[in-house]
This record gives structure tokens, C-alpha cells and sequence, in this order.
């Protein structure tokens, strides 16, 4: 079911009680897996079986690598991403290779045969494939420990919160929670409904309003579109894509607070960043963690920390530019099987070894003042001009819209949708600006004496806006990851 | 802040939020706020006509009851399609009807039917026009169309208008402005008619229940509305825009509606069937709200694609009316400016069209 529906509410309204209620931590454990099946079920039922191998899988393994000698290790930490991976790639990517085979096969041969299969992409495959993933190798570098307990580590696979879109926990995260008896306490609930509330208000308020204009902006011929609606195209994808997915994410964080359990955030004022080494460390933030603990460093050749602060490596030998490509494009793919995707990750790759370079070379030679707002423009720009490959048709498409954008000699004002939805983007941007510095100075506005009215005002207006807008059939944009 | 407090404001909050929702829900029922209406500016009021048959059909939707009476009748029809114009009158007094009215009355020998909505684009044009036809067959002798220079800057459908698209795949998919037309109204699950999953099922089911039993979730669609309206006249206050300011064209929307109007005509000329364009009244007394090069150029466009009777100065300037905050009002004319577009279409049909 989706977050945004009557049916989803109803769900948390019957399982938070009956949770608490539950006076055995076994029973809660049961429970938790019981919620987590039904919440499939309502998408799809079918594919209930392909859950219960994923959970058998990263079950299964990380038990056998614990008490192995090492080259048996190795062998069951391949099985077990081999498995995971498999899984993912006949679903998600099958097509997208036959594709790109044929076309190849055409090249060489012609009168190839083509063939392509109606398959479903199971809701969420991305992401639980990837927790597997994370607990198979976190066990087998030893951080984890694995759990004999099946219905923990099935817990942990589809917890329905972030079952469909994420956060990407880790198991160190999730175990410790899933096997302590907490306590009921009313801050889970307060605390959770803001968070839901907020998450719904990003989503249905913000992005499913301007959803439909998006499309349809990227729907026009891009080579009739001027640098004005190219770059407002581009901030408006941005814009949806975020408030979409940070929405998602914090009805995520607020229906697993409402039982109890903390994850980890998934954003962080993305786009208020001076560097797009920062921007990844706010965006997506389980995502590019678990890239850079599960791909990147192990493509480095350096070890891997705990310590998650460390942020990226600052290298710029071959073998760091190779490992930092190669794990863009991948990045770039997991969002999607389709040419558009690896070639944003591509951008954000170029960008990251830019930034390197400016770092190493240029950074003491061009100094900024701290308050000077040029670097965030240069960033938030390139930032967004990302965003075009990711919703356009196609490369053609994105490269034509790209070269509009950047091409600062032939400067076209002509506007290709209506006025109003030019001054909506700018005044989301205006927006996003106020309450990140209002979220700077929070800890001043909690200390005053009006805080209470802000806070009864702010909740009135969510929930007037929810009753309003709630059910609006659009889709979450992660879905299809 | 103490989270006993922030459990009871967000408590005091939700029932305040419901409370406002409920005032906003009685404001709107007792003013008898129509969404559909604020584009005709308050003092202007949609009027439906019926004779044998309902004549005026909003939203290019022809009911079942037209249908069955058109189909069954001996007689040809003529179709016409056309904006807001076409079913309301400024300042409405006892005595008033629509153009369509007039025409019905005066031609006899066949049926006159018209289908229109508020602010069209010309693919809904395409679209009403298809399933007419589609439903009423072959007796559409003749196709009027109510061109507007506005019409030129909207784009896709209204979300009434998506099961027509659906009904009418097969004719739009021989088109590229029909197959966009597709595209942009139907996803992929609903070409592939794929049956409903639980989820769908159950909030279908949820949303009906609380539709019937709470007055506020049912009018969500009105307050929502309503609050746009809102917004939409805050943007027209801060940027100064007012039914006098002048619209320019938008060059993609400008073409896809070129595409449609094209498609429009080439489908009425393969079924033999006569049309009649003709640019619509406006108040033309005062300067008007388009640059007038651009204006030109759309009638001499269209001039290429039909023969175009040029009507926007057929209404004087006394019998146009203002909108409710005193701006003139440039497309919605008074009763008596009814009567003056019927004459001359009439005359036209008689003349031209051997009526």
C-alpha cells in the first residue's frame, strides 16, 4: 500500500496499539512480520515467495560464513551477493540487456530475432536486496553478528516502513532495536505522527502538485526550449524528486518511530550545500553510504571504517578515478535500467573529481568568504541540471536540454508552459531557503514564548492540507527503484 | 517543549484543522461556490437548454438521455464545439438563451448540439468532437467550431475527459497529436487494462465510505478548490494581471493545438462533414488582451487550414458586461450578444451550408 492513502493510515491506526498491546518480545517480533506481510500483500501478493527467498538467502548465508575458515567465508559471502544480485538483475535489468544485446546483435547480424519479457519489478527489490547485502558483508568483515532468529532477520529484511523506499538501514542498526523491549512511550507517537504528518505534507502538498506540470515539461520538444524553461525544468524535477522522496522518507522514519524504532535520516537540506562532496552526504544519505562502504572502498582497495564521518576519499590516482566512475555508473544504474541513468551517474562522478580538483589545485588560490552564496549557486546549478537526465525521455533528450542550459550565448526568455508555473518553482526555492534558516535558528524559536502558537498554527495548516490533498493518485517517484 | 504539550496541540490542532474544514465546507455550500464558474467572473452564469434534448452539453459530454434521442431522430445534426461563451451569459435577465437555442429552434431540420467547456484546448476539441461521433455516428452533417485565440495557450484535458480517451484509442492512435494525446492522459497500466490490486480496491472502497458519511471529505475536491482560487487571485493582485493583460502565445502549446485543430479538420472532411470555423466574438471597442500581431497571425494560420468567417466584432460594446470586480469582461456577452451570433451563424448556414 502506499504511504499516501486512507488505507495505509487505517493500517498504522489498527497495528501501533496492537503492537503495544503485545506484552512478549517474540510476540511483538511476530507481529512486526505479520504488518510487514500484509503491507506487501496489498501491492502484490504474488510476490510474497520472492520475499521469503530473499529473507532465506540472508538468513541463511551469514549464519554459515560465522564458524567457517576463511576461504569458506569467501565462498558463502559470493553465494550469498550472487544470490541478492540475481535477483535484482532478472527483475530490474533483464530487458535493458536483451535491449542493448540486440541492438548489438543488429549491428553485427541482421534479422535477429528480438524478444522481451513482460516482467513486474517487485516493489522495493532495490532496497531489500541491498540490506541482504549489507548484513551478508557486514558479517563477514565481522561487524555483525548473524542472528539465528528468523523472524529478526526477516524483520530486518522487510520492516515495512522502509520496506519499499528505504532508509537503507544496516543490521547494526536495526538488530539491537528489533531485539529489545521498549517500553511504551508517548514521544514514539508524538513524535512519530510529526514526522508522518510532515513526510505527507512534503509529498502530497509540494510534490504532487507540481507533479503533472513536470511531466508535461518533459514532454515538450526540447529542442523549441530556451535556457529560462530548460533551467526551471530542471529545478522543478529537482524540486518534485526531493520533496517526493525526503517526504517519503520521513513517513518512513515517523511509522517506525510510532513502534518504537529509530532510523537512520535520509536527508538533510540537500540542496543548501556549497559542494557536491556535501550534497551526497545529504541526499539519499543511506544510499550513498552504503555505495561508498559496499562498492567504492572495497573498488579503492582501502579498508573499510566504521566510522561512518569520514566522508569521501580524497584521491585522484587512476585507480581512485577508476573506482569512483565505475561506482557512479553503477549508482547511476541502480536507479534505473536505462542509459539516462548511468549517465547521470557518470555526471555525478565528473563533478565529484571537479570538486577534487579544485580542492587539491585551486581552493587556496581562490579564496571564498564563508558567506559568499557563489559556491551554493555553482552547486545547486549543477545539481539540478543533473536532474535532467534522470527525467528525460532519453540521452538525445537530456543532451539537448543540456546544451541549452549551459549554452550562455544564445539566451532565449521564450516560455513554454504558463507564467504561473515559473513564479510556483521560484517561489519553492524562496521556500526551501526560509526554512533552512529558520531551522538554523530553531533552538531560538523554541525558546520563545510564541513557539507554542507556531507549532498549533504549523500542524492546523498540515492537517487542513492533508484532509485536502490526501489520495491524490500520484505515485512516489522511488517506487521504481 | 514538554511532549505531554506537543501530544495535546497536535490533538487541539487536528480538531482545529476540522473545524475550519467544516466552516469552509458550510461557506461554500451556502454560497453555492462552483469552481467551474470562477473563470466566468461572478456576474457571468452558465445556463444549460433543453428542448426535446438537453442542446448545451459542459465539459464536451454528451449524456446518455441526448444520445439515445439524437440517434434515434430522423434528423442530420450539426455539431458545434466551442468555451465558456457558448454556455453562459453575462448578467443574465428573464428572457435570455444561448445561441445554441436560437439555432435549434430556427433550423428545424435537423438537431443542433452543442458541446463546450470552460477554457478549452483545442485537443479537447479533438477529443468531444471524436466521441461524439463516435457514439452518434454518421448523422453529423456539419461541424461548427468556435475558434479562440485563448484556446491557443491551454494544454491537455480535463480529468473528465481521460475515459473519452480511453473510449476513443483507436481513433486517436492514426494521429500524432492523437497519439500524444494518449500518452499524456493514459498510463501504461491503463492501456494494459490491468485489473485492480488490493490497494486500489481497498482505498477505492475507504474512499467511498467516508464520502458518504462525512459531508467535509466528500466537498475536499470544492475547498481545494476554492483555496486555488484564492491563490490564483493573490498571484493576479502581487503581479498585476487582470482580464485586460495581454496574453502572449506559448510556441509548443501554440502548435500541438495547430496539430489538433488539423487533425480536427482532416477527420471532419473524411466523413463528409462541412465545417463552419468562425472566430468567436470578443470585446474588440476597448483594446484587446492579445498582441495583435500574434492574433493576426492565428487567423491567418487557421485561414489555412479552413475557410474562417472573422466574428469578433459582430457584438457592440453595450451589450458585453464586466466581471465581478468591475473589469470588462472580453468573452462573456450579454443575452442580447446571443441573439447577434445567431443571427449571423444562421445566415452563414443558410447561405453557405444550403441549411
Amino acid at each position: 500500500m502506499d504511504f499516501n492513502t486512507i488505507t495505509y493510515i487505517i493500517f498504522l491506526i489498527i497495528s501501533v496499539p496492537i503492537y503495544w498491546l503485545a506484552k512478549y518480545l517474540k510476540i511483538r517480533q511476530v507481529l512486526i512480520l505479520f504488518f510487514s506481510i500484509i503491507f506487501y500483500s496489498f501491492w502484490n501478493i504474488s510476490f510474497l515467495s520472492l520475499i521469503f527467498f530473499s529473507v532465506l538467502i540472508n538468513y541463511y548465508f551469514p549464519l554459515k560464513i560465522n564458524g567457517s575458515d576463511a576461504k569458506t567465508k569467501k565462498v558463502y559471502l559470493c553465494l550469498g551477493i550472487i544470490l541478492n544480485l540475481s535477483m535484482l538483475l532478472f527483475f530490474k535489468y533483464t530487458n535493458f540487456i536483451l535491449e542493448n544485446a540486440y541492438i548489438l546483435g543488429d549491428v553485427m547480424t541482421k534479422g535477429m530475432r528480438h524478444t522481451s519479457f513482460d516482467i513486474i519489478l517487485p516493489m522495493g527489490i532495490s532496497f531489500f536486496t541491498f540490506r541482504g547485502i549489507s548484513y551478508i558483508v557486514d558479517v563477514y568483515r565481522g561487524y555483525q553478528k548473524p542472528s539465528s532468529n528468523f523472524v529478526l532477520v526477516a524483520n530486518y529484511i522487510i520492516f515495512f516502513p522502509y520496506m519499499i523506499a528505504g532508509p537503507i538501514a544496516r543490521a547494526s542498526e536495526m538488530f539491537n532495536q528489533m531485539e529489545e523491549m521498549k517500553k511504551f512511550k508517548q514521544e514514539y507517537i508524538n513524535k512519530g505522527i510529526s514526522l508522518i504528518i510532515s513526510g505527507l505534507v512534503l509529498k502530497v502538498v509540494f510534490a504532487d502538485n507540481i507533479a503533472e506540470y513536470v511531466d508535461s515539461a518533459f514532454k515538450l520538444d526540447p529542442s523549441k526550449l530556451s535556457f529560462i524553461d530548460c533551467w526551471t525544468f530542471a529545478y522543478s524535477f529537482g524540486f518534485q524528486i526531493y520533496f517526493d522522496f525526503a517526504g517519503y522518507s520521513l513517513v518512513a522514519l515517523g511509522s517506525a518511530c510510532l513502534f518504537g524504532y529509530v532510523l537512520p535520516g535520509n536527508f538533510f537540506y540537500p540542496y543548501m550545500v556549497t559542494n557536491v562532496r556535501e550534497f551526497w552526504k545529504r541526499w539519499h544519505i543511506s544510499l550513498s553510504s552504503w555505495i561508498r562502504d559496499y562498492l567504492y572502498i572495497p573498488l579503492t582497495g582501502s579498508k573499510v571504517s566504521m566510522d561512518k564521518s569520514h566522508g569521501g576519499i580524497e584521491m585522484l590516482s587512476t585507480s581512485a578515478l577508476w573506482s569512483l566512475f565505475l561506482t557512479w555508473a553503477l549508482m547511476g544504474l541502480w536507479h534505473g535500467a536505462s542509459w539516462n541513468f548511468l549517465f547521470w551517474g557518470l555526471y555525478h562522478a565528473f563533478l565529484v573529481v571537479m570538486y577534487r580538483l579544485y580542492k587539491k589545485y585551486l581552493s587556496e588560490k581562490i579564496k571564498m568568504k564563508s558567506y559568499s552564496i557563489l559556491p551554493w549557486i555553482i552547486t545547486i546549478c549543477f545539481v539540478m541540471a543533473g536532474w535532467v537526465f534522470f527525467k528525460a525521455q532519453s540521452l538525445p533528450f537530456a543532451f539537448i536540454m543540456l546544451k541549452t542550459m549551459f549554452n550562455v550565448f544564445n539566451i532565449s526568455f521564450t516560455l513554454q508552459m504558463r507564467q504561473t508555473f515559473y513564479i510556483v518553482i521560484f517561489m519553492y526555492l524562496v521556500l526551501m531557503i526560509i526554512s533552512f534558516y529558520v531551522y538554523k535558528i530553531r533552538e531560538t524559536i523554541m525558546k520563545s514564548k510564541i513557539y507554542p502558537a507556531l507549532v498549533f498554527t504549523y500542524s492546523t495548516m498540515c492537517f487542513i492540507l492533508l484532509i485536502l490533498e490526501l489520495n491524490k493518485k500520484v505515485q512516489f517517484i522511488y517506487f521504481q527503484f | 517543549m514538554n511532549f505531554r504539550y506537543t501530544y495535546l496541540i497536535n490533538i487541539l490542532s487536528f480538531i482545529c484543522a476540522l473545524a475550519v474544514l467544516i466552516l469552509l465546507d458550510n461557506y461554500i455550500r451556502e454560497t453555492e461556490f462552483r469552481p467551474e464558474e470562477v473563470a466566468l467572473g461572478g456576474v457571468t452564469k452558465s445556463v444549460i437548454e433543453y428542448d426535446e434534448y438537453q442542446i448545451n452539453n459542459i465539459d464536451f459530454s454528451l449524456n446518455h438521455d441526448t444520445v439515445k434521442y439524437l440517434v434515434s431522430s430522423p434528423k442530420d445534426i450539426i455539431i458545434s464545439l466551442g468555451n465558456s461563451q457558448s454556455h453562459s451569459i453575462n448578467n443574465p435577465v428573464k428572457g435570455d438563451r444561448l445561441f445554441c437555442y436560437y439555432l435549434k429552434k430556427a433550423l428545424p431540420n435537423v438537431n443542433f448540439i452543442n458541446l463546450s467547456g470552460s477554457s478549452p484546448s483545442i485537443q479537447e476539441y479533438l477529443v468531444g468532437f471524436l466521441d461524439a461521433k463516435r457514439r452518434l455516428g454518421d448523422k453529423i452533417k456539419v461541424l461548427v467550431v468556435a475558434s479562440i485565440f485563448d484556446s491557443m495557450r491551454f494544454d491537455g484535458l480535463r480529468g473528465e475527459m481521460k475515459d473519452m480517451v480511453k473510449d476513443n484509442i483507436k481513433y486517436l492512435s492514426s494521429s500524432d497529436i492523437g497519439r500524444k494525446i494518449i500518452d499524456e492522459n493514459l498510463d501504461k497500466m491503463e492501456l494494459k487494462e490491468t485489473p485492480q490490486s488490493l490497494k486500489d480496491k481497498t482505498e477505492k472502497y475507504l474512499v467511498g465510505f467516508f464520502e458518504r458519511h462525512f459531508l467535509v471529505f466528500k466537498d475536499r475536491g470544492k475547498m481545494a478548490a476554492f483555496l486555488s482560487v484564492r491563490l490564483y487571485f493573490v498571484r493576479n493582485l502581487v503581479f498585476g494581471v487582470k482580464p485586460s493583460s495581454i496574453r502572449n502565445t506559448i510556441p509548443i502549446r501554440y502548435e500541438k493545438n495547430f496539430e489538433a485543430y488539423s487533425e480536427l479538420f482532416r477527420i471532419a472532411r473524411a466523413s463528409d462533414i462541412k465545417i463552419l470555423a468562425y472566430i468567436i466574438p470578443i470585446r474588440v471597442d476597448v483594446p484587446i488582451p492579445y498582441d495583435r500581431n500574434e492574433y493576426n497571425k492565428f487567423k491567418s494560420d487557421l485561414g489555412r487550414l479552413v475557410k474562417v468567417y472573422d466574428l469578433d466584432n459582430i457584438v457592440p460594446g453595450e451589450y458585453w458586461g464586466l466581471t465581478n470586480k468591475d473589469w470588462i469582461d472580453y468573452k462573456h456577452f450579454k443575452g442580447e450578444g446571443h441573439r447577434i451570433l445567431y443571427h449571423n451563424l444562421k445566415a452563414i448556414l443558410e447561405s453557405d451550408y444550403g441549411l
